[in-house]
């Protein structure tokens, strides 16, 4: 019953909040009570545009490094978001995706910038970015298993609070800036969906009720639309860019 | 076109209610121990209860639904989800409970996302139009986001819990006064979605 008073009182105040810096007090303070020392809130991009949140309290050392190595593009924990749409703890990455050797290297710098075990909630709204919220505690530290569920909800309703306050203070300038992603045909992200759900060239023509080869040429139209040489470089992207939301490859 | 389909106009939509009893099979069907060909029907899909459905106006066939409990007759958190709630159960005129949210799984992605929108929506419209003014849900966390940027505010009941493998709790959502403005641009409906007339009978 404390805990979730505490984010009862979190959601309150978060709803009120008119500043981004009262969200970030507001959220220190939580985080702190619920026993984690760290947090990061943003979308999945290196630099912040209209309409683009990144809050946080992580080392600065840490978030030096995170920006001048470009590590948010292959971050871990953030490829990890990728795969899944609920909150996983971090110890958990290497059983969600393949840890490449440069990402070995990247949870080890952050382990000696203090960055300890953490808890990531993942966001994924259609249209746009994808996003999450972070909580971590000091390297040494024990991560709480208790007070997840309660993160869950902070990392949801402070995402939502700082989307809105972000968007609020963006469409009050010019918009034009915001990077457009490549959009995909209806037909080509149809065919994505069955490809990311694991399905071969016969199963996806089968579904669709079209031919393999028509099938081959639409993932291939899409793979040069985004630039990339793979499919599962595609299937990331499309889920990066929201233009694929979790809820369709789980069949929600 | 979100058609409300109750007691007095089901025959018109027997086809379109048979049509979603069996899609919902298919979507709770990826929760493990389900199986996709059995038809989604419990205790609360009865003659009078309420659905919002959103059929092809073409095949007729179901394409999205929820479905709408009011809070002051038995229904989906007071009997199976208690233990979801921290606080009382909210009970009222105005407040209702939706449950079985159901997009055709057979749609493209794109369909998906606007469908869910549109029902969001239409939501709201059948709110306004019946005096209702929360809905509670059982939701699953990782939707949470889509609802609120939708334009639902909302407010947990209770911290959430893991039901069926996927973590979900039990959320008050409330009619805004910047609510339906807000589900109109993320469904990019200039107008109504909700069939006209659908306020007169079931008021």
């Amino acid at each position: 019953m404390g805990r979730f008073r505490e984010v009862q009182a979190f959601v309150r105040e978060a709803g009120k909040s008119t500043k981004l810096e009262d969200l970030y007090s507001l959220m220190e303070g939580t985080v702190h009570a619920l026993g984690f020392d760290y947090f990061a809130l943003g979308h999945h991009v290196n630099v912040t545009s209209n309409n683009q949140v990144q809050i946080g309290n992580y080392p600065p050392a840490w978030m030096e490094t995170l920006h001048e190595r470009a590590y948010i593009f292959d971050d871990p924990v953030l490829m990890a978001c990728q795969t899944t749409a609920a909150g996983f703890r971090w110890d958990e990455v290497p059983n969600m995706i393949n840890v490449t050797k440069r990402q070995e290297n990247i949870l080890r710098c952050a382990s000696k910038a203090g960055m300890g075990d953490g808890f990531t909630v993942p966001i994924h709204i259609p249209g746009e970015c994808a996003g999450s919220c972070s909580f971590a505690v000091r390297t040494g530290r024990e991560l709480d298993e208790e007070v997840l569920p309660s993160a869950q909800y902070v990392g949801c309703f402070a995402f939502e609070a700082a989307r809105r306050l972000v968007r609020k203070s963006g469409s009050q300038r010019r918009r034009d800036d915001t990077a457009q992603p490549p959009t995909l045909t209806n037909r080509q992200l149809d065919c994505v969906v069955l490809v990311a759900q694991g399905k071969s060239d016969g199963d996806v023509a089968q579904l669709l009720g079209i031919s393999a080869d028509t099938v081959h040429q639409h993932i291939e139209a899409a793979k040069q639309r985004f630039g990339v040489a793979t499919r599962t470089q595609l299937v990331v992207r499309t889920l990066f860019d929201n233009q694929l939301a979790f809820q369709d490859v789980m069949s929600w | 076109m979100v058609h409300v389909v109750g007691m007095s106009n089901r025959g018109r939509f027997r086809a379109g209610l048979a049509d979603m009893h069996r899609d919902r099979g298919r979507v709770v069907s990826v929760m493990p121990g389900h199986d996709p060909t059995t038809c989604d029907v419990d205790q609360f899909d009865t003659p009078s209860t309420l659905y919002l459905i959103e059929a092809s106006p073409r095949s007729q066939r179901h394409m999205a639904s929820v479905r709408a409990l009011p809070s002051l007759r038995p229904h989906v958190i007071a009997s199976k989800y208690p233990h979801l709630c921290e606080t009382p159960v909210p009970v009222g005129p105005d407040v209702w409970e939706v449950s079985q949210f159901c997009v055709s799984p057979d749609l493209g992605t794109r369909d998906r996302q606007r469908l869910r929108g549109r029902l969001y929506l239409a939501l709201a419209e059948f709110a306004i139009a019946q005096g209702i003014r929360h809905y509670m849900s059982v939701t699953p966390v990782p939707c949470l986001p889509e609802v609120m940027a939708a334009g639902w505010h909302a407010r947990p009941l209770g911290l959430p819990r893991v039901v069926g493998g996927q973590p979900v709790g039990a959320i008050l959502y409330t009619l805004m006064p910047d609510t339906l403005e807000t589900l109109r641009a993320f469904a990019g409906s200039a107008g109504t979605v909700l069939e006209s007339g659908a306020e007169n009978s079931f008021a």
